[in-house]
């Protein structure tokens, strides 16, 4: 009702404890952030660790000339095992383009043979097919003096340039009392494959 | 460590009695730890009697530096008025009325305190200015007591320190007072009956209008028993307890010496009740009284004196009933009114909390 009060001089006095625990309810929250972002980051990092077991965990001073080392050599190896790939893969390529001459060398022949065996006769005298070569052969193609020219022959060379072979000739006719022989060398240029 | 909960420690010292309470805030209770009364018979204050009572209650009681500490202030020294002024700020109207009162009882400024009521108790005139209730004393006594508790008897600093009279303002239940309605305000009278004074607070609806002296005290039945060689000393332990007087021996001078006294204490209210009424310059006063409030330092001597002076006719024959009091008011403790003010004072600064009783709260 009446609110009167003759001395108003006492400033508020608290004990040490008080005091203390005062200061101690002010940092809490504080700490609990700290508490709690520490306790995030070991979880991360203990996840990280479940991650990449190899990892180290930590790299001192003195490690790093090692590791640096360490990483160089692997790099080497790295670099070599990539050339030696490399080297794989164009040797490879060549054993590719090189199974695909001898395929098509022959299989024309093996074609060829078969298109015209009616009426003509091949007697093969030579072949040759070494890698680092020209490819070679040699044949007769006989034939009877009913038909003008030697088919076979011409479509086995006709059929080796579509498939890309370069090729250089020779070749002898001799006739006889009713059949044509021609006598002819066939060389690819394939001693770069 | 008072973090959680708060204490009070209240000490009431006077001529006749010294006592300590110590209360325990807590979740919105209050809670009576402890209490310690030492009673003595002294002429003066500052005795040493009141010093040894003083430092076994800080033994008894050990306050501790946290608690919120309050101190009762000698009626006797306080000086009550009201002063007219026009609507200043608090600051300037606390300058103000410091001035006023330093003219008025020819004490300088700088010796004088000065502590007014709040806003709500200023009553306002016709003229648009308001009458500020004022309470004052002399720096220097309150010096000399501050020292006196502290240095001497080892008590701790105050926070607060109360005009000892309004105690009784404190555990009186407000709410019996009428609200103000302009032109038909009422008159409220409050009698309080101390153990060296006794006062009359005088309400205009719900607001204190003025405080005067009743000039006789139960300290007027005491010199008596002195002068009749009736131990004073049980008297006043009686008296304080609340016990009844007949169970004292010399039944038949005791009976005779507060006969007279009530009769007396009739008169001297009447007397001072009607020279309120004269001072304060109020239409048809008498039709205007309301109740007639009667208190004193427990139950039994406040039954005793609101009989008295309701057989006695006062104000021929006004409504007199005994001092209500706060609705939390512990049962309990009867006999620790006075004090029990100045806890409620303390309790009140501290914020809301309701009293419980100490059995509730050994439970």
């Amino acid at each position: 009702m009446v609110d009167i009060n003759l001395y108003k001089k006492k400033k508020p006095k608290l004990k040490l404890t008080t005091v203390l625990v005062l200061i101690a309810i002010l940092l809490l929250p504080v700490l609990a952030l700290r508490l709690t972002i520490e306790t995030i980051k070991q979880t991360n990092l203990a996840e990280i660790k479940g991650k990449y077991q190899y990892a180290r965990t930590y790299i001192g001073d003195d490690d790093i000339e090692v590791i640096t080392s360490r990483i160089k050599s692997e790099n080497t190896k790295v670099v070599s095992q990539t050339n030696t790939i490399k080297a794989e893969i164009e040797r490879i390529k060549k054993d590719l383009v090189y199974a695909g001459l001898t395929s098509d060398f022959i299989n024309e022949l093996g074609i060829q043979f078969d298109r015209y065996k009616a009426n003509e006769k091949i007697f093969l005298e030579a072949m040759n097919i070494t890698r680092g070569k020209d490819f070679f052969l040699k044949y007769y193609n006989v034939n009877s003096k009913n038909f003008d020219n030697h088919q076979f022959s011409e479509e086995l060379k006709k059929a080796y340039e579509t498939n890309g072979l370069s090729l250089t000739t020779n070749q002898v006719t001799i006739d006889f009392m009713l059949v044509n022989i021609l006598q002819e060398e066939i060389t690819a240029k394939t001693a770069k494959y | 460590m008072q973090l959680f909960n708060r204490r009070l420690f209240v000490l009431e010292s006077g001529k006749f009695y010294t006592r300590g309470l110590l209360i325990k805030l807590a979740r919105k209770q209050a809670r009576i730890l402890k209490t310690f009364t030492r009673s003595y018979i002294e002429d003066d204050f500052f005795s040493e009697k009141q010093i040894n009572a003083v430092k076994q209650t800080i033994e008894m009681l050990k306050p501790d530096i946290e608690d919120f500490v309050i101190y009762n202030y000698p009626y006797q020294e306080m000086i009550f008025a009201t002063a007219e002024m026009p609507k200043l700020s608090d600051e300037q109207l606390r300058n103000a009325v410091k001035f006023k009162i330093s003219e008025d009882f020819h004490i300088p400024p700088n010796k004088l305190i000065i502590d007014i009521t709040k806003a709500d108790n200023y009553i306002k005139t016709d003229k648009g200015t308001s009458k500020v209730p004022i309470f004052a004393t002399k720096q220097e006594f309150m010096d000399k007591m501050i020292s006196f508790y502290r240095g001497v008897s080892g008590a701790p600093e105050p926070d607060m320190v109360i005009p000892d009279q309004l105690k009784y303002l404190e555990i009186f239940d407000e709410k019996t007072l009428k609200t103000d309605i302009p032109g038909q305000s009422k008159l409220t009278f409050l009698i309080c009956q101390d153990m060296n004074y006794s006062v009359l607070f005088t309400f205009m609806a719900n607001k204190l209008i003025d405080i005067t002296e009743i000039s006789i005290s139960l300290e007027d039945v005491i010199e008596e028993c002195q002068k009749r060689d009736i131990n004073p000393q049980k008297v006043l332990s009686a008296l304080l307890k609340g016990s009844e007087i007949g169970a004292l021996e010399y039944t038949e001078s005791i009976q005779q010496i507060f006969s007279e006294y009530y009769e007396k204490y009739t008169f001297e209210a009447e007397k001072a009740i009607r020279g309120t009424i004269n001072h304060l310059n109020i239409d048809n006063p008498l039709t205007r009284i309301e109740v007639v409030i009667v208190a004193s330092i427990n139950g039994r001597l406040t039954l005793d004196l609101a009989y008295h002076i309701r057989e006695e006719g006062i104000l021929r024959g006004a409504n007199v009933i005994q001092m209500p009091l706060k609705k939390d008011y512990p049962d309990d403790t009867e006999d620790l009114r006075t004090i029990m003010g100045l806890g409620y004072r303390g309790v009140r600064e501290l914020g809301r909390y309701k009293f419980i009783q100490k059995e509730k709260a050994k439970a």
